[in-house]
């Protein structure tokens, strides 16, 4: 039998439900058995506490998470190495992470609070700065685009930065906050600046190198034109009859300037075609006198060689608006190859002809032809199908590729059919109709073989 | 008979050119540079003037331009070592320039040049 007053139990429950209130769930109330209005109630209570408990635990965990989440945020918004700080509307700071510390170079503490007007008060951003920021504040105020725009920035050690900001408008707790985001160019910008600076260089070299090659070439080839005018003269008998002993000397030292002279023009026009500096003059040009001349001035050497050319150019075919030089300067390259790679007595036939919207020339010799696989390569600069050789016939390996880079950036194409032992056919076309910017085209040539490399490495 | 200038600040090239013209029997002047020419070709009065591009003083456009308030109208036939000074365009546009060669030249496109304009 219990014996426990009723009084007892009204103050049992009292303690409870005190303890309750301290946040101590671990009390309940024991039943008397006796099945009276207080054990109801000790029942109810017992039933509350139960609840309430569960309901705190439940809550505490979740605020356990969202601090948690806050916390990671946090961390990250510190760690990210990107700045970010915020500000109210009126360019307050009301947050930044250390990295826009570490980028304006002023500590935290310092700036929360403070309005962006103080970065200029330090001198860290300018004037002009200080209202480009005025600007992007305002801009993204009314819901515009704001930024990304560039500011310099001097830290308080005196070091400079060069970075890019942009802006938006978020709402954080039902206020309107400005966050900023700040990525550091300095870096970028120096590297930037380093191969401009590498770039100028570059151009200036190779100003130097093409005056070098214009002021050489120019002073070569001011003693050579007296040179070679007076062989001629004396060739020519123009200044009193001469022995064959005579003219033989006379004939070597012609020979020779020539291909002095020719060289120079090579190595010039190599360095031209580089820069894309190499310059066109078209004008009207005969077909028929063109290849005519040409052959002429190569009647001598392939004289020497008794080899026989022979011209065979198409009736009225139609006149071309080209580079007279250039081009004769090709057919002449074209036809000291085919003199200097084949045999003595043997035959070239140069041809030209109309042929659907170009005119077609073409040098064959029976001479001692190129394998298949060298021959893309011959165009190439001081490329030489036997360098050894080859080289001991005067030569350089700068006549195709020349040769290439005036055809193609007349709008023509260059190439070549040959088959070893038997000879070789080199042909190129040039267009009837002129084109019109013959630079532009000049410099899209790959005369270094470069293209061809890379292709190569891929495969 | 025919009347050539020839225009060179090189001596050597110029007596040369001149010896040239005086074997295929023109009558010939010189010159030694383009301030030189100007002065002595209304005198002269040449049918055919060999130019050397690059001389010191006024540049070749300004010859060209100056010759065409002369009394005087010779043909221009411009001999260059390096070929022209990057006022081709203009160059030609001056409208007296029959033909260029380009030095060192082969006498027979000289000679040929001359006699087409003679
Ligand atoms: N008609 C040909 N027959 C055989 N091989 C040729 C012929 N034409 C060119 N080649 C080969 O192609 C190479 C390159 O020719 P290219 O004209 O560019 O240079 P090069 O004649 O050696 O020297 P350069 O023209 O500078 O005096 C030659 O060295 C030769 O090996
Ligand atoms: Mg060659």
């Amino acid at each position: 039998m219990d014996k426990t007053s009723e009084k007892d139990r009204i103050n049992e429950m009292i303690d409870a439900v005190m303890k309750v209130a301290r946040g101590d769930f671990s009390v309940q109330i024991e039943r008397s058995g006796r099945n009276d209005d207080l054990d109801s109630l000790a029942v109810g209570i017992n039933m509350m506490i139960n609840d309430i408990e569960g309901d705190i635990t439940e809550r505490k965990e979740t605020e356990e998470l969202l601090k948690k989440s806050e916390e990671e945020f946090r961390m990250i918004a510190e760690n990210i190495h990107i700045g970010l700080y915020y500000t109210d509307v009126h360019g307050n700071f009301l947050y930044g992470n250390d990295a826009s510390a570490e980028i304006i170079g002023v500590p935290k503490e310092e700036v929360i609070g403070k309005n962006g007007k103080y970065l200029l008060d330090l001198q860290c951003i300018s004037k002009k700065d200080y209202l480009k920021a005025v600007k992007l504040l305002t801009l993204v105020k009314l819901g515009k685009k704001a930024g990304p725009e560039e500011f310099h920035i001097t830290r308080k050690d005196g070091t400079k930065r060069i970075v890019e900001i942009r802006v938006q408008k978020i709402k954080v707790n039902k206020k309107t906050v400005i966050l900023g985001i700040i990525e550091d160019l300095t870096e970028k910008k120096k590297a930037e600046e380093k191969i401009k600076e590498q770039n100028i260089q570059l151009k200036k070299l190779d100003e130097l190198k093409t005056s070098f090659l214009n002021v050489t070439s120019h002073e070569l080839r001011t003693p050579m034109t007296s040179i070679k005018g007076y062989v001629q003269m004396l060739l020519n008998q123009n200044l009193g009859g001469i022995s064959d002993e005579q003219k033989q000397g006379l004939d070597v030292i012609l020979r020779n300037t020539n291909r002095l002279d020719s060289l120079i023009q090579d190595i010039l026009d190599v360095s031209r075609l580089e820069s894309g500096t190499l310059k066109f003059i078209p004008k009207k040009t005969d077909v028929d006198t063109l290849v005519g001349q040409t052959v002429e001035t190569m009647q001598a050497s392939a004289d020497r060689k008794e080899i026989t050319i022979n011209a065979d150019i198409e009736k009225d075919v139609p006149g071309l608006m080209v580079d007279e030089l250039r081009i004769k300067q090709v057919m002449t390259n074209l036809l000291n190859n085919a003199i200097k790679f084949s045999p003595d007595g043997t035959i070239i036939n140069v041809k030209a002809r109309k042929e659907k919207n170009d005119i077609l020339f073409e040098v064959q010799d029976f001479g001692r032809g190129i394998p298949k696989d060298k021959q893309d390569k011959v165009f190439e600069t001081f490329y030489q199908v036997d360098s050894g050789e080859d080289r001991k016939f005067g030569g350089a390996g700068l006549g195709l590729a020349v040769s290439k880079g005036i055809v193609v950036s007349h709008g023509g194409r260059i190439w070549v059919e040959s088959r070893e032992g038997k000879g070789s056919t080199f042909s190129f076309t040039l267009p009837l109709k002129p084109v019109k910017d013959l630079e532009e085209r000049f410099k899209a040539v790959d005369m270094f073989g470069l293209e061809k490399t890379e292709e190569e490495e891929n495969d | 008979m025919t009347k050539v200038m020839v225009v060179d600040d090189e001596i050597d090239v110029r007596k040369m050119l001149d010896l040239m013209m005086k074997n295929e029997g023109y009558n010939t002047e010189m010159a030694e540079d383009g301030s030189d020419f100007l002065e002595k070709v209304d005198s002269f009065n040449p049918d055919i003037v060999t130019l050397d591009v690059m001389m010191p003083g006024p540049t070749t456009v300004e010859i060209l331009e100056k010759l065409k308030k002369k009394k005087s109208k010779p043909k221009v036939i411009l001999l260059t070592v390096v070929r022209f000074d990057g006022d081709e365009k203009k160059i030609f546009e001056q409208g007296n320039v029959v033909d260029y060669i380009k030095k060192p030249f082969d006498i027979d496109v000289l000679m040929d040049a001359v006699k087409k304009h003679e």
